[in-house]
C-alpha cells in the first residue's frame, strides 16, 4: 500500500505539480484542458531541469532526499509568486 | 466536457495502454539492448549520485551524454517512486505514451476545436508499427520520450502566435528536448523558425522570441562542448557535423522500408485530404510544414544516401509523427462532407460509424506482423534473472562480471556488479578469445581486467575455477589469484 501511495506522489511530483503552479503564475485565465496538458509536459521539462542541476552539483548530488527537498522549495517558490502576483 | 466523452477519453487510452504494453505480456524485464542500456546510465546515476563521470571500472567515460535528460528523468522516476528500476521499467513506456497520446488529443481538439478529430488522433497514434530498428512506441527510449513534448511544442508554437506567453514556453520545452535528443531539437528548432518566418505578419511585434531559438542551440553546444572539444575549432564542427550525419540506412539492419511499413494505407491516404483541407488553416499549417520539412531530409536521402539530423529510419517515424493529425483531419473532413450530403440521420449515423470501423480495421491491421530480422528479442530469461540477483544477494556488489554477450548488459542494472570491458576498445573480442580460449587463455584474460565471476551457458573446467551456482546458468568464482601458468 505504501509502494502503491509512493508511486502516486513521484507521478504528482514529476508530471503534474510543478507544471501546474507554473501555469497558475503564467496563465491567469486559460481552458481547464489546456491547463492540465500544459502542467504535465511542463512538469516533464521541470523535472529534467531539476534533475541537470542536482546531478551535475557535486556538493548536492541527485538521491530521493535531495530531489524531495529541491520539489518542495520549488513549489513553496511558485506558491508565494502566485499569491503575491494574486 | 460532457461525462460519456471523458469516458470515451479514457477508454482510449486504456487501449493505447494496453497496445503499446502488449509485447511485454508475460516478461517481466525491459526488452531490447537499447533499453537495458538507458536502465544502466540511470540506476549508475543513482548509485554515485551524480552525472559528473561515469566512473566504470576500465573506462572514464565523461558526460555529458547526449541523452543525459532522458537518463536523468529515468533515475528520477525510480529515486522518488523507489520501484525497482529493471523491474519497473516494463510500465514506462505503456504509460508514457498514454501521457502522449492524451496531450494529442487536447493539442488537436484544442486547435480543431472539434472532439473527434482529437479522438481518431489518438487511435491513429495507437497504430502506429513498431519494431527493434526503429524504436517506436513499443520502447522507452529518449526518442519516443520526445513525443509528448514534441506535440506540446507544436501546440504552444501554434498558440504562440496570438499570446506570447506561448512563445516563451515554446522556448522552454525546446531548450529542454536538447538534453533528450539533440537531433529531434534542431528538427523542432527549423520547424519554429520556418512556421514563425511563414507567419511574420502575425509574430512581427514578437520577433525578439526568434533570438532565443537560434541561441538555444548555441547554449547547448557550449554544455555538450566538453565531449565535442578535441583540440579546434574545426575539429569542433567536424565532431558537429559526424554526430548529425548519417550514412546508408543508419547503425543495424539496413532496411530501406516503406512509408507503409509503419502507418496504414488508409491513413496516408487521408492525410492527404487532411492536407488539402489543413493549407488553408494557418493553425493546421503547422503540421503540414512539419511533413514537408522531414520530407526533404528524406528526399535528400533518397538522393544522395546521406541524411542530416537524424537517421533515415528515424526521420520516417519523425514524419509519421506529424502525420497523425492530418490524418485525423483528413478523416473529420470526409465526416463532415458526409454530414453535408446525407440528410437522414439514421443512415448519415450508420455510414459514419462504418466508414470510422473501417479506416481503423485497416490502420490496425498487421499491427503486430514484424519481418524476422527486426522482431523484439529477450535479452534475459526468468533464470538468468535470478543467477544475477543470486550473485548480489551472496557475494554483494561492485565485483568484476565476465558474461556472455547480449547477457552482459543486464548484469550491472540487476546487480550493480561491473562488466565494463564491454565498452572498452577491443573488450568484445576480449570476450570471444575468453569463452573459445582454452584455460590459459582464461586466465590470461581474467588477470588482465581482475575478473571475479564469470557467467557461462555451458560448463568450464579450469582448476583456477570454482564453480558456485548452477541452475542453467553456470557461475564461477576465481579463486586462485596467486596462480600462474
Amino acid at each position: 500500500m505504501l509502494g502503491v501511495i509512493r508511486i502516486i506522489i513521484a507521478a504528482a511530483f514529476l508530471l503534474f505539480i510543478p507544471g501546474y503552479l507554473l501555469t497558475l503564475i503564467f496563465f491567469k485565465k486559460i481552458d481547464k484542458l489546456e491547463r492540465i496538458a500544459l502542467a504535465i509536459g511542463l512538469s516533464i521539462c521541470f523535472s529534467v531541469l531539476v534533475g541537470l542541476v542536482l546531478g551535475y552539483s557535486s556538493i548536492i548530488g541527485i538521491n530521493s532526499f535531495n530531489l524531495l527537498v529541491s520539489y518542495i522549495l520549488f513549489f513553496g517558490i511558485m506558491l508565494m509568486i502566485y499569491y503575491k502576483r494574486k | 466536457m460532457k461525462r460519456n466523452r471523458i469516458l470515451l477519453v479514457i477508454g482510449v487510452l486504456i487501449l493505447v495502454g494496453f497496445l503499446i504494453y502488449s509485447p511485454r505480456l508475460g516478461y517481466r524485464f525491459p526488452i531490447h539492448l537499447d533499453e537495458w542500456i538507458h536502465v544502466d546510465w540511470a540506476v549508475h546515476a543513482m548509485d554515485k549520485q551524480s552525472y559528473m563521470e561515469k566512473d566504470d571500472l576500465f573506462t572514464k567515460q565523461r558526460l555529458p551524454v547526449h541523452e543525459v535528460g532522458f537518463h536523468i528523468f529515468l533515475s528520477e522516476i525510480f529515486l522518488m517512486s523507489s520501484v525497482d528500476p529493471v523491474l519497473g521499467y516494463k510500465y514506462l513506456a505503456s504509460f508514457l505514451n498514454m501521457v502522449t497520446a492524451f496531450l494529442l488529443f487536447v493539442v488537436i481538439f484544442k486547435i480543431t476545436k472539434d472532439f473527434y478529430t482529437g479522438i481518431f488522433a489518438m487511435l491513429f497514434f495507437a497504430s502506429l508499427r513498431n519494431n527493434i530498428n526503429i524504436l517506436g512506441t513499443w520502447f522507452f527510449v529518449p526518442f519516443v520520450f520526445c513525443f509528448p513534448l514534441i506535440y506540446l511544442l507544436s501546440f504552444s508554437i501554434i498558440k504562440g502566435l496570438d499570446d506570447k506567453k506561448f512563445l516563451i514556453i515554446s522556448i522552454f520545452i525546446l531548450f529542454v528536448i536538447y538534453f533528450i535528443h539533440v537531433q529531434i531539437a534542431i528538427f523542432c528548432s527549423l520547424l519554429f523558425v520556418v512556421y514563425l518566418i511563414f507567419n511574420y505578419k502575425k509574430v512581427k511585434k514578437n520577433w525578439i522570441y526568434l533570438l532565443p531559438v537560434i541561441l538555444v542551440p548555441l547554449i547547448i553546444l557550449l554544455f555538450y562542448s566538453s565531449v565535442l572539444w578535441n583540440g579546434s575549432f574545426l575539429g569542433l564542427i567536424k565532431n558537429i557535423i559526424t554526430r548529425i550525419t548519417f550514412e546508408g540506412y543508419g547503425p543495424g539492419p539496413q532496411i530501406n522500408y516503406s512509408l507503409f511499413s509503419f502507418y496504414g494505407i488508409i491513413a496516408y491516404v487521408l492525410a492527404g485530404i487532411g492536407i488539402i483541407f489543413g493549407i488553408k488553416k494557418i493553425k493546421e499549417r503547422f503540421w503540414i510544414m512539419w511533413i514537408f520539412l522531414a520530407a526533404i531530409f528524406i528526399f535528400i536521402f533518397h538522393q544522395y544516401r546521406i541524411i542530416l539530423l537524424a537517421a533515415y529510419r528515424r526521420m520516417v517515424y519523425l514524419a509519421l509523427i506529424g502525420l497523425i493529425p492530418l490524418s485525423a483531419i483528413g478523416l473529420s473532413n470526409i465526416l463532415t462532407y458526409l454530414k453535408k450530403k446525407i440528410k437522414n440521420n439514421r443512415i448519415l449515423q450508420l455510414t459514419s460509424m462504418t466508414f470510422i470501423v473501417v479506416v481503423f480495421i485497416f490502420s490496425f491491421w498487421g499491427y503486430y506482423r514484424i519481418p524476422s530480422n527486426v522482431r523484439i528479442f529477450y535479452l534475459i530469461n526468468e533464470q538468468e534473472y535470478e543467477a544475477i540477483e543470486w550473485l548480489e544477494e551472496k557475494y554483494s556488489s561492485y565485483n568484476v562480471v565476465f558474461a556472455p554477450k547480449w547477457f552482459s548488459e543486464a548484469i550491472y542494472p540487476v546487480s550493480r556488479n561491473y562488466v565494463d570491458y564491454n565498452k572498452i576498445k577491443g573488450g568484445a573480442d576480449k570476450k570471444h578469445e575468453f569463452y573459445d580460449g582454452d584455460c590459459k587463455t582464461k586466465l590470461d584474460i581474467i588477470k588482465e581486467f581482475k575478473v571475479d565471476f564469470v557467467f557461462v551457458k555451458e560448463r568450464i573446467h579450469c582448476r583456477f575455477l570454482e564453480l558456485v551456482y548452477n541452475n542453467s546458468v553456470f557461475i564461477y568464482e576465481f579463486k586462485d589469484r596467486d596462480l600462474t601458468e
